[in-house]
C-alpha cells in the first residue's frame, strides 16, 4: 500500500455525458473537446486543437478515462492506445469520425 | 517454512486441485479466463525458476517488463523460487519520464538481466538499445523450450533472503528500493489475513497492477501464500471502464478485492446507471481502500450508491499500509463497519483528535479508521521530540515487527534514517512511517504526511484542509486545483497556490477572489495566507492524481511558477525579493 497513486479529489467533477445520440461530425468534436477539457480542468475555449494532450497535462491514467468515455459515447471498441497514436483533438476527431463513417455507409442515422 | 517456494510446495501438495490464479484479460466479455490450479502453477513456476538458475545465480536482481498476465506472475514466482530478486516495474510506455526511472532503476539495484515475455520481447529489446542498457540480457520466460520443474535447485532455507525489491519511494532520479525478506513476506501474509478477517480459501480479486505492492502483494503472493486463489484483470480494462472490476468480482465471486480511493471515486463519478444492469455486489464482502488518502465522503457515497446492487455496508473496509511494512499494517475486517469520526477542525490543528456530535455542522472534520493495529509493535511519537503521545494525540506513526523490511537496497544513511529510529525514552528499532496518526479507543486514523504538514507558530495546519476551504468560497476556484504549504520569511507563513477559471477577469476582480479567500482562510484558520491565482492545469499533479505541493513550493520559490495573480503579504515579497538579489548576486560571480 504505498502511497504513490494518491489523489486528492481532482477528477472531473462533471459527470461525463455518456449517452450517445445521432450526430454529425460537428457534434462529436464539441462532444470530444469537452470531454477533454474536463479531464485537463480547462474551458473548452482554451483546447488549441492542434496541441498534444500529453503537453496540456492529460497523463496515463486520464487517457485511458477519455479512451473509455470515447467508447461508451460511440458504442465502440477502440485501441488502449488510441490517445498515444491521434494524440491532438484534431487527430483524434478526424481518426473516430472515420470510424464512424466507416461504420454506418450511407447515412444510417 | 517461511521461504515462499516451501510454502507453495506445501500448497500444491494439499490443495493441489484448488484454483490458484486466474487472469481475465476482460471481464466484459465473455471468453474463457486462463486458469491455473496450485499444482499448476507450482510447476509452471518451477520451470521459470529452473530457466533462470541456468543463466543468473541467486541474489542477481532481475528487472521484469512485462504486460498485464499470467507471464509476468510466472516469472515473479519463478524468481522467488530461484533466489533471483524481481524488481516488477511497468513496461516503458515512451515518455520520457517513465524510461528515465527505468534506467535509474536498473543502474541503482544494479540489475543482471530483464525478464519478458515472448510477445513483447522486442519492445524491450528496443527500449534496452535506447535506453543504453542493451548490454543486459533479456531473458524470455515463455519460451517453448523450457527445463523441466524438477532442474530446480533447492536453496537452503533462509528467512534472511531477499525475496524482491519495491521500488516505491524516492525521487525519479535517485529511487530507493525496499528491501523485503521471504520472513517479511511470510509474516505479512499472515498479517493481511488476520486483518481482513479472511479465511484461507477465500478468493481475492482486481486489477491493481504488480508493480505497486499493493497490486503484488496484496492481490498475488499474500494470496497465494495462504492458499487462497486470485483473479486479475488488467488496470488499463479498469480505468477505460470502472465497472469493469465490479463485473470482475460479481463474476468471479470475489471476497476481498483491494483498491486505493481513487478507484472508488472513478466508479462514482465514470459508470452511467445503464451499465450496472444485472450486478450482483451482495458476496464481496471487504473493498480494501488503502494505498493513499481515504476521503469519508468516498465511503458514504460508495455504500449508498452500490446498496441497491448488494453491497453490504461491512464490506467497506477502509486500510493503512506501505512498502516498508511489507505492505499490510491494518484494516477495518469484514466483519465491521468501517468508523468515521467527526473531530472538531481547530482542535486537530492543534494534534488532538476530539470527537464531536454528529450532527455539528462546520469547523469539523470527517476523519475515517482505519481499523486497530494488533500485529506490530505501534508508537504515535513527536516527529520533533520523539517523545510518545498518548491515544487521542496526533504524532508520526513508527512501526516496529516482523513485517518491517529490512531497509533501502545499498542505502545505509536512508536505511538508518527510516528504518532505525530511536524514541526519546530509549526505545530502539522503530520504522519511521512519515505518516500522521493518531489513536483513539484502539482505532488508527490517519491525519497527512509530515512533508506536506504546515507547522504555523506551533500549530498543526493539513494542506488539504486550507485547500478545501479555498475551493468553497468562491466559484472560480470550485473547480480548480489548490496546493496549500508555507514558506520561512523567516516565521513560517501559508502560501496557498490556487487554479482559478476567471476567463476575462479584470485584475481588480482577481484581487476580489484572493482578497475573499484571504479573509477566510484568516477566519476559519487564524493565518495570515498569501494567495497565487495560476491558469487551470498550472498546479502539478503526479499520474494519479496526487497535488505535488512540495515541488509547486519550489516553483513559487525559484520564481518558476507563472502566476496568474498573486496576493502577498509583505514578508513573502521581501522572501522572493531577497532570494531574486542572491540569485542574481550568484549569476555576477
Amino acid at each position: 500500500m504505498t502511497r504513490e497513486p494518491t489523489k486528492t479529489g481532482n477528477h472531473p467533477r462533471k459527470e461525463t455525458d455518456m449517452a450517445s445520440n445521432a450526430e454529425g461530425p460537428a457534434d462529436l468534436r464539441a462532444w470530444l473537446t469537452g470531454c477533454v477539457a474536463q479531464y485537463l480542468r480547462r474551458p473548452e475555449t482554451e483546447i488549441d486543437p492542434t496541441v498534444r494532450l500529453a503537453d496540456y497535462g492529460l497523463d496515463s491514467v486520464y487517457a485511458l478515462a477519455l479512451c473509455g468515455d470515447i467508447e461508451t459515447h460511440l458504442d465502440m471498441r477502440l485501441s488502449e492506445t488510441l490517445v498515444w497514436d491521434y494524440p491532438t483533438v484534431d487527430e483524434l476527431a478526424a481518426h473516430l469520425e472515420e470510424l464512424v463513417a466507416a461504420q454506418q455507409p450511407a447515412g444510417a442515422r | 517454512m517461511t521461504s515462499f517456494r516451501a510454502r507453495m510446495e506445501i500448497n500444491a501438495e494439499r490443495f493441489g486441485e484448488r484454483t490458484a490464479f486466474t487472469y481475465a484479460a476482460d471481464p466484459l466479455l465473455d471468453g474463457t479466463p486462463l486458469s491455473y490450479s496450485y499444482a499448476e502453477i507450482h510447476d509452471a513456476a518451477r520451470r521459470v525458476g529452473a530457466l533462470l538458475q541456468g543463466r543468473l545465480d541467486a541474489g542477481d536482481r532481475a528487472m521484469l517488463l512485462y504486460p498485464p498476465g499470467p507471464q509476468l506472475a510466472l516469472a515473479i514466482l519463478g524468481c522467488l523460487y530461484s533466489g533471483v530478486i524481481p524488481i516488477v516495474v511497468p513496461m516503458p510506455d515512451g515518455q520520457q519520464r517513465r524510461s528515465q526511472r527505468l534506467i535509474a532503476i536498473v543502474r541503482n539495484a544494479r540489475a543482471a538481466a530483464l525478464l519478458t515475455e515472448a510477445n513483447v520481447a522486442g519492445d524491450v529489446a528496443a527500449w534496452a538499445a535506447a535506453a543504453g542498457v542493451a548490454d543486459l540480457p533479456c531473458l524470455v520466460t515463455d519460451a517453448i523450450d523450457m527445463p523441466g520443474a524438477e532442474q530446480l535447485r533447492e536453496l537452503p532455507e533462509d528467512p534472511g533472503r531477499i525475496a524482491f525489491l519495491q521500488y516505491t519511494s524516492g525521487s525519479t532520479s535517485q529511487p530507493r528500493g525496499v528491501v523485503v525478506t521471504h520472513a517479511n513476506l511470510a509474516d505479512n501474509a499472515g498479517v493481511y489475513q488476520r486483518i481482513l478477517d479472511m479465511p484461507s480459501d477465500a478468493r481475492f480479486g482486481g486489477w491493481l497492477p504488480m508493480h505497486h505492492d499493493f497490486g503484488l502483494i496484496g492481490l498475488l503472493l499474500s494470496p497465494l501464500f495462504v492458499g487462497s486463489s486470485t483473479v486479475h484483470m488488467p488496470a488499463s480494462v479498469f480505468l477505460r471502464h470502472p465497472q469493469s472490476w465490479l463485473f470482475l468480482i460479481d463474476r468471479f465471486d470475489v471476497h476481498a478485492s483491494p483498491a486505493p480511493n481513487f478507484a472508488f471515486e472513478m466508479c462514482l463519478r465514470r459508470i452511467p446507471e445503464e451499465k450496472l444492469a444485472g450486478l450482483d455486489l451482495s458476496r464481496w464482502r471487504l473493498a480494501i481502500n488503502g494505498a493513499e488518502p481515504i476521503q469519508a465522503s468516498t465511503l458514504t457515497r460508495f455504500r449508498d450508491r452500490f446498496a441497491p446492487y448488494g453491497l453490504r455496508p461491512t464490506t467497506i473496509g477502509p486500510g493503512y499500509g506501505l512498502a516498508e511494512a511489507t505492505l499490510a499494517v491494518s484494516c477495518a475486517g469484514q466483519h465491521r463497519l468501517p468508523r468515521i469520526t467527526r473531530v472538531d477542525a481547530e482542535r486537530l490543528g492543534r494534534g488532538e483528535l476530539r470527537p464531536v456530535p454528529a450532527e455539528t455542522d462546520g469547523g469539523t472534520r470527517d476523519l475515517v479508521g482505519c481499523g486497530g493495529v494488533s500485529e506490530m509493535d505501534i508508537r504515535i511519537v513527536d516527529p520533533r521530540s520523539r517523545a510518545l503521545l498518548p491515544d487521542g494525540e496526533v504524532g508520526e506513526i513508527w512501526l516496529r515487527g516482523p513485517s518491517i523490511a529490512r531497509g533501502y537496497w545499498e542505502n545505509p544513511d536512508a536505511t538508518a534514517a527510516v528504518f532505525d529510529a530511536e524514541t526519546a525514552c530509549g526505545e530502539r528499532g522503530f520504522l519511521r512511517t512519515g505518516d500522521l496518526g493518531v489513536r483513539l479507543d484502539d482505532e488508527l486514523y490517519i491525519t497527512g504526511r509530515i512533508k506536506e504538514l504546515l507547522i504555523i507558530r506551533g500549530r498543526n495546519l493539513y494542506p488539504q484542509d486550507l485547500e478545501a476551504e479555498a475551493r468553497s468560497v468562491h466559484p472560480a476556484l470550485a473547480l480548480g486545483v489548490g496546493a496549500a504549504f508555507s514558506v520561512p520569511v523567516p516565521e513560517e507563513q501559508v502560501v496557498l497556490v490556487h487554479e482559478v477559471r476567471a476567463g476575462k477577469a479584470t485584475p481588480a476582480e482577481l484581487a476580489e477572489i484572493t482578497a475573499v479567500v484571504r479573509r477566510q482562510l484568516s477566519r476559519e484558520f487564524g493565518v495570515e495566507a498569501s494567495v497565487v491565482l495560476v491558469r487551470p492545469g498550472a498546479v502539478q499533479r503526479t499520474t494519479s492524481g496526487k497535488i505535488q505541493r512540495v515541488a509547486i513550493r519550489e516553483s513559487f520559490q525559484d520564481g518558476s511558477l507563472a502566476a496568474t495573480y498573486a496576493d502577498l503579504t509583505s514578508e513573502v515579497r521581501a522572501h522572493l525579493a531577497g532570494r531574486d538579489q542572491r540569485e542574481l548576486a550568484g549569476a555576477a560571480r
